[in-house]
């Protein structure tokens, strides 16, 4: 069949069910072969950095939250200044193991503090064109704030992709397979063996193929059994995709998973601290089921937000966007530790951080360092970062 | 071509599944998905606040639960009005003493709080029982506080605003 | 050459194939009252369409909470007179000029814009005047904000709908330079809109104004001819070249005979547009009681939209809900077809490109869902064999005709014969 996309690449791609996949990671996924897998984590809405790694150090940040800090006795202590969320606990196995990474203050150029221009530059991992290709009024719509602000909201979430790809998408890949209703099999085969021409035989081959395609990935996909409990949430249930997808050996080498609702204006504490167990909960269930198969030493992770937030919380008790952020990486391939220095909470500029990490070079890493890819090309420039990859 | 030719869409959402038993799905699947890509506290408090009722196109629709529920300006953002004030107060005051709530909580502390964030007489639940604008004197109940606040009990009380028993994050 | 009519009355599969091409499919019932007609009569009323509209349409685009809400809403009113409205033919046509005269709502935001240009496309599906047409397309807001026009100002020319409007609206490529592109981007100078700006905006009327002060009013020369030459002008010149005859009949020919159309049939019908000076109306009722016509069976791959439509259609146009409608509505969307948004200014490729497994899968989805869902209309009496394939005798018609109601038409639904018109 001409036009025919490779099918397994786009299954796998498929898998980015609640968010677009980055144009950027699109490109990455389409280079790139060879046996390492990079999964990329989300965090929609613009995860507070602050209290994701804490510095429980700073007076200034006390100062900053009188009500939403995380107790200088709750974090998990990694190091004399930083600590992690107590809801990220289930990672700190990795932690312990030289696995996880911290990248600290991350941002980008000529930072922007509304969602839409933030999410574009993340997403095409080119902060001009953001403005030029007029992309924010257009991505307005499709990325959720929590505001009853007229400026936004739309049907769903939308991939800013590289034009040379149409994904298609399927929320899991049990999905992927027709299930025709009880005694329907054998009429369905006859009707498609009936002879046809023109574009009727062409739907008839088209249809074929896919049942023999969605079958082959179903075939592959039951050889997996979980090596791990995962929780019982969409994101763990997207990430156990990922894991069957690998262990299936479909040969996608870039996968996409988020987790939204990280922007909280109001109550953080109630919703964040929950969106990091669920994270955490999921993340370390991935893990140990890749441990548990064998195929930890291919995969790594690289979880990021669009922006972070202010220094300072609001009156809501909740923390408004703000410019740079976090990264995190793990896996039997990342250099553990905190790479970079923290943000000086003394030093803001109009009650934000500056950052001091272009979030370009982070992403090369792992465009290079580990899937061996042309960081330059996909990145559309030269950018250098902290070698987190081991 | 063009210069605005631009990436290949992808369309996505809740694909619920193939055949007979799962098929119905296509047409029973939430109506948008994932309902964050609208006002996420308007999507929350509208049911919460029964204000969604015979609308069954609710989360589209400006004339139910309209932005200045909230705020001052028609297309919301700030300012906010006096109840979404009050709103802020009720998650900072709860947050001082360590209690730490989520939006739909923070909604149903505040109603129970039995306040008039508009001072124009009426409380706000009651103002939410009467389908009139809690932070808007000029938007009150027609009926004598007495007899709502009779209805208003026989029905439920502050209890019928409760949060949601639903966790975050699922 | 201009087409040669059908000469024989017609026939049952005659009748089904003209309501497959001209209302999305049709009833059993609806099919067998045009057999025996005269296929000029047919096309005569079937393009004889006022602009009433469908009764009791739920969805209000004008009541969105917010511009995307109100996007979404006026997608869904779209389907809703789609599937339920009295003129499937003037739908179609509004379609069809959508994938022509192309803006996508992703940029143009604003609903009383969106809600004119359609209305605009049904007011001229079967347009007398195709300069007429166009000349309004160019100066509705919606265009002038999605091409850029009302951008384009004397010494700051912006030559983006210039381009398209001799690329894809009239002429197509070869028949003119880049100069003219340049030159007709000059003329258009000054057309611009008031109103309706921004993203608060999204429910105030914008309107077309013409500011002379940004119009360039010197001398051009574009497609050969010269003068002080204004906006009309160049919309007329480009609509009168002898190359938007052939161009723009064979995106008709596109729409109703084949997703390769026959080229001495485009030239038959491009032969009756230069004839009658772009008049539509008379290409189309000429096409559509053509020998050409009747005889191009199965060779229009159905898009996400005609493919739900015509389930519905099918089946008697069973009461759907609006939450269900709007999400039909998504699911075309995730099969490559979102209503007013094209993936480029080119609008959809159509064709074979509708086709991949997870297409096709959503179609089997959709189709088990109209049939057997817990939302399914009753199919005790389903539709006929004519109604769900056009033929009388379809691939598997034995094998068919034994399954019961409901297993019958899920099964032709999702047949290869039904994917087409």
């Amino acid at each position: 069949m001409t036009n025919r996309r490779d099918f397994l690449k786009l299954s796998a791609l498929a898998v980015a069910a609640t968010s677009g996949m980055p144009g950027f990671l699109a490109r990455a996924a389409t280079q790139a072969g060879g046996p390492k897998t990079l999964v990329v984590v989300q965090l929609t809405g613009g995860n507070d950095g602050l209290n994701t790694l804490i510095p429980y150090s700073n007076g200034a940040y006390y100062a900053a939250r009188p009500n939403i800090a995380i107790p200088k006795k709750d974090v998990l202590t990694v190091t004399p200044d930083l600590g992690m969320h107590p809801a990220l606990r289930p990672l700190m196995k990795l932690w312990d193991e030289g696995h996880l990474a911290w990248m600290e203050n991350v941002g980008y150029p000529n930072p922007n503090r509304s969602h839409f221009a933030s999410m574009a530059i993340w997403h095409t991992a080119d902060p001009t064109q953001a403005e030029a290709d007029g992309w924010i009024g257009r991505i307005a719509e499709k990325i959720g704030d929590p505001f009853c602000a007229s400026n936004l909201g739309a049907a769903t979430p939308q991939a800013l992709q590289a034009s040379e790809f149409s994904l298609p998408s399927i929320d899991s890949v049990d999905n992927f397979q027709l299930k025709l209703p009880g005694g329907m099999n054998t009429p369905f085969e006859s009707l498609l063996n009936s002879p046809r021409s023109g574009e009727a035989a062409y739907l008839t081959r088209a249809t074929r193929q896919m049942l023999k395609n969605t079958a082959r990935v179903q075939e592959n996909v039951k050889k997996y059994k979980a090596g791990a409990t995962y929780p019982d949430t969409k994101f763990a249930s997207q990430l156990r995709d990922a894991a069957r997808l690998i262990a299936a050996g479909v040969g996608q080498r870039v996968i996409y998973v988020s987790l939204g609702g990280f922007d909280t204006h109001a109550g953080q504490r109630a919703e964040q601290d929950g969106l990091l167990g669920t994270l955490a909960g999921g993340l370390s269930a991935f893990q140990a089921d890749l441990e548990r198969q064998g195929l930890a030493r291919d995969v790594i992770v690289m979880g990021f937000s669009e922006f972070g937030r202010r220094v300072a919380e609001n009156g809501s008790a909740g923390t408004d966007h703000g410019k740079g952020s976090v990264m995190f990486a793990f896996g039997q391939g990342v250099k553990g530790g905190v790479h970079g220095s923290s943000p000086d909470l003394e030093d803001l500029s109009e009650g934000d951080i500056k950052y001091r990490q272009d979030f370009r070079g982070v992403y090369a890493e792992a465009l290079t360092r580990w899937l061996n890819l042309d960081a330059r090309g996909i990145l559309g420039g030269t950018f250098t970062g902290p070698r987190w990859i081991a | 071509m063009n210069a605005r030719a631009r990436g290949a869409h992808v369309h996505r959402g809740s694909v619920k599944g193939v055949g007979l038993t799962l098929g119905a799905l296509v047409l029973l699947s939430p109506l948008l998905s994932p309902a964050g890509a609208l006002p996420r506290y308007r999507i929350q408090a509208a049911p919460q606040l029964h204000l969604t009722e015979e609308n069954e196109l609710w989360e589209l629709d400006r004339r139910v639960m309209p932005c200045t529920y909230c705020h001052v300006n028609a297309d919301g953002g700030a300012p906010w009005n006096p109840f979404g004030q009050a709103i802020q107060a009720t998650f900072a005051s709860e947050a001082r003493e360590g209690r730490h709530l989520t939006f739909p909580q923070a909604l149903s502390t505040l109603l129970k709080a039995d306040t008039d964030a508009d001072g124009d007489g009426y409380p706000d639940a009651l103002e939410v029982y009467a389908k009139t604008l809690p932070g808007d004197p000029a938007s009150r109940p027609g009926q004598p506080l007495d007899e709502l606040r009779a209805a208003f009990a026989a029905a439920g009380g502050a209890e019928q605003f409760a949060a949601p028993k639903k966790k975050a994050g699922k | 050459m201009s087409l040669t009519p059908l000469s024989r009355p017609l026939t049952a599969e005659d009748a089904a194939h003209f309501l497959r091409r001209t209302a999305f499919g049709a009833t059993d019932e609806q099919i067998r009252a045009l057999v025996g007609q005269k296929a000029q009569d047919v096309a005569r009323a079937a393009l004889a369409f006022d602009q009433s509209v469908a009764p009791g349409n739920p969805f209000d685009p004008l009541q969105g909470a917010t511009p995307g809400a109100a996007l979404q809403l006026g997608r869904g009113a779209w389907l809703y007179e789609l599937a339920y409205g009295p003129h499937p033919l003037r739908e179609k046509l509004a379609l069809t000029w959508s994938n022509h005269f192309v803006i996508a709502t992703d940029k143009v935001r604003n609903v009383p814009a969106v809600a004119d240009y359609l209305n605009l496309l049904r007011r001229h599906a079967a347009t007398r005047s195709f300069e007429r047409f166009t000349l309004e397309v160019a100066q509705s807001p919606a265009m002038l904000r999605y091409l850029d026009n009302d951008q384009n100002r004397k010494g700051k020319p912006n030559e983006n709908f210039s381009r398209e409007l001799l690329e894809l609206f009239t002429t197509g490529i070869g028949a003119y330079t880049e100069n003219d592109v340049r030159e007709g981007a000059r003329a258009l100078t000054g057309w611009s809109y008031q109103g309706g700006r921004g993203n608060k905006q999204y429910l105030e009327q914008p309107r077309f104004v013409y500011q002379p002060q940004q119009h360039d009013d010197g001398k051009k020369t574009y497609l050969g001819q010269s003068g002080a030459l204004k906006g009309e002008d160049i919309v007329r010149i480009a609509t009168s070249h002898p190359a938007t005859a052939t161009f723009v009949s064979r995106k008709l020919h596109r729409a109703f005979l084949a997703d390769t159309p026959d080229d001495a049939a485009v030239r038959g019908s491009a032969e009756t547009w230069t004839r009658t000076k772009g008049d539509v109306m008379a290409v189309l009722t000429e096409l559509l009681a053509s020998e050409a016509f009747y005889a191009s069976r199965s060779r229009i791959i159905r898009s996400p939209i005609e493919f739900l439509v015509g389930g519905i259609r099918t089946l008697g146009q069973p009461k759907i809900d609006a939450r269900s409608l709007l999400n039909l509505a998504g699911t075309a969307g995730r099969m490559g077809q979102v209503l007013l948004e094209p993936d480029t200014v080119k609008g959809w490729d159509g064709g074979r490109e509708w086709i991949n497994d997870t297409t096709l899968l959503l179609r089997m989805q959709v189709a088990a869902a109209l049939t057997m869902g817990s939302k399914a209309p009753n199919l005790d009496t389903p539709p006929s064999l004519l109604a769900l394939t056009g033929q009388e005798r379809p691939a598997g018609a034995v094998l068919l005709s034994s399954l019961k109601g409901r297993q019958r038409t899920y099964l032709s639904l999702i047949s290869p014969e039904f994917q087409l018109a």
